[in-house]
């Protein structure tokens, strides 16, 4: 393990060396993405309603980045994880939803999905780079806005019928048509997610949930809280003075002498304690 | 005046950085206390009260288990009990080969104490890191926030971000880095892969360390979970490289 030879400030000396290289974007992909919906459904189950209200705003500026590939295609994972993570697959959905439109912005507006009647921002999507920029735009680009939403949603698994609906029709300096369009259903072992978004002077201005997985008693619980914000972007390399960190290996034996020691010891032979 | 010690000792290193006080005394004292704590509670020692209850020859009602034992296994019953499984540590494979591991908790358990016991001393500025796992306590030698940097996922001299707070306030990481290292979703042992870590933030470094072992099983969605507890905040970085952070979690970011 390299020693710091600058005591005073034993982490930046090697960042300088290595912050400015290539990669230190190491944005990977983007968010991840919606899970592919499985089932269309008719919207809003009674019961829904109450969960669901959700005003949004927001974000989607400025110019749109048409990606013909997109990747889509990269399915969220099932909920293989978390019986308490009930909200998984919704919850990824969500944020994918919100990415995908993110992603249009091409730069680093945050969007937020808030709770309508508290306020309270559910998800807030904050693509550090444009890194984010690779996934569905084209979709909601597309002249074809009927077809946005499910598109963006089933790029793998282009199964799903969505009741799109767009509402008025007035072109845009975006591409995006007016209007609100619903996406497709999608479900999980919780339930049924299904969203509508609302497109005002070409920019996303409303995100409503439609449908809410309510079918399990822990998820019930979580539910009937706001949901928290997640923001997400891609880690770069940081610059810092730091005391500490976090992050050795957890599983034991694996990091017997950390770099934490390492600092320690640099400061300790050059008679700087802390 | 201040005081500063590493020490190899639980299968780590245990970094113990007090800013208030010269008085060596407390260094030995925390020196001692986490070599108990190995004795009692490592599974890599056939003999430990933990191996002990791992095969079945004691039973945490016995005489002879300590008060520290039964307050660990409590507390891990909970725990087991509030996550529906994700942390079990009756159903881990453990170094001794038998299906009971509590180090996801021992270890932030311990530092808990630890810190808990400098206070009690009335050191009240410190910093305790135990392989990753953060104890604050006041602020630093500057008087100004502790500042600690969370470890890059795929270069150990580097950080992925900076955090930064007047303690007492725990900071837990959980996270797999290296080859052949892995944490084990309890509930059908298989190695978890989504995420390179996950970090938490809170009041208390035994929750935390324990939340934080729940949130990189869980994935991205446990941050939902994270959430629902006061006082909790967290962030994961993903394989890809991303990361994803609870709102509250923003409060404590430098960077």
């Amino acid at each position: 393990m390299d020693s710091p030879r600058t005591p005073r400030n034993p982490i930046d000396p090697l960042l300088q060396q290595r912050g400015q290289r290539p990669g230190e974007q190491r944005a990977g992909s983007p968010l991840p993405p919606p899970p592919p919906p499985t089932q269309a459904r008719q919207p809003a189950q009674p019961g829904a309603d109450a969960a669901a209200r959700i005003a949004a705003l927001a974000a989607a500026r400025g110019t749109a980045k048409p990606s013909p590939t997109g990747k889509a295609g990269r399915r969220a994972k099932p909920a293989r994880a978390a019986k308490l993570a009930s909200l998984a697959l919704s919850a990824v959905t969500t944020i994918g939803l919100a990415g995908l439109f993110a992603s249009q912005n091409g730069d680093t507006d945050s969007i937020q999905l808030t709770d309508g009647t508290s306020g309270n921002p559910l998800v807030t999507v904050a693509p550090a780079t444009t890194a984010a920029t690779d996934t569905t735009a084209t979709a909601a680009t597309t002249a074809d806005t009927t077809a946005a939403t499910t598109a963006a949603t089933t790029a793998e698994e282009p199964t799903t019928v969505a009741t799109a609906a767009p509402t008025t029709e007035a072109a845009t300096a975006t591409g995006v048509l007016d209007g609100t369009y619903v996406g497709a259903t999608d479900t999980n072992r919780w339930g049924n997610l299904q969203v509508q978004v609302v497109y005002s002077g070409g920019v996303l201005t409303d995100v409503q949930i439609l449908q809410y997985p309510d079918g399990d008693r822990k998820s019930v619980a979580i539910n009937q809280r706001a949901l928290p914000t997640l923001i997400s972007e891609a880690i770069s390399l940081q610059s810092a003075d730091v005391s500490s960190i976090s992050g050795a290996t957890y599983t034991y034996n694996s990091y017997r002498i950390s770099l934490q020691s390492a600092i320690d010891a640099a400061m300790a032979a050059s008679g700087i304690s802390g | 005046m201040s005081l500063h010690h590493v020490e190899p000792v639980m299968g780590t290193t245990v970094s113990i950085d007090i800013v208030d006080s010269h008085d060596r005394s407390l260094i030995d004292e925390l020196v001692a206390w986490f070599h108990e704590v190995d004795d009692v509670f490592s599974p890599y020692k056939e003999h430990s009260p933990i191996s002990r209850i791992g095969r079945g020859e004691l039973a945490p009602s016995d005489a002879e288990v300590g008060d520290d034992v039964r307050e660990v296994l409590q507390r891990c019953g909970e725990l087991a009990e509030a996550t529906d499984g994700v942390f079990d540590v009756w159903s881990l494979p453990s170094p001794n080969g038998t299906r009971f591991d509590p180090c996801g908790y021992v270890k932030g358990w311990s530092v808990q104490r630890a810190a808990r016991l400098l206070h009690g001393r009335g050191a009240l500025d410190f910093c305790l890191n135990a392989g990753g796992d953060i104890a604050l306590g006041g602020s630093d030698h500057a008087g100004a926030d502790w500042r600690v940097g969370l470890r890059h996922p795929d270069d150990p001299m580097a950080l992925a971000a900076v955090l930064h707070g007047v303690g007492p306030l725990a900071i837990a990481t959980s996270g797999t880095y290296e080859r052949g290292a892995h944490i084990v979703d309890p509930r059908d042992g298989r190695a978890v892969t989504e995420l390179a870590s996950a970090t938490v933030v809170g009041p208390d470094l035994a929750d935390a360390d324990a939340y934080a072992t729940t949130l990189y099983v869980m994935g991205t969605d446990g941050l939902y979970w994270l959430a629902q507890h006061d006082g909790y905040s967290g962030c994961v970085i993903t394989r890809e490289g991303r990361l994803i952070t609870t709102d509250a979690f923003n409060a404590y970011r430098l960077s």
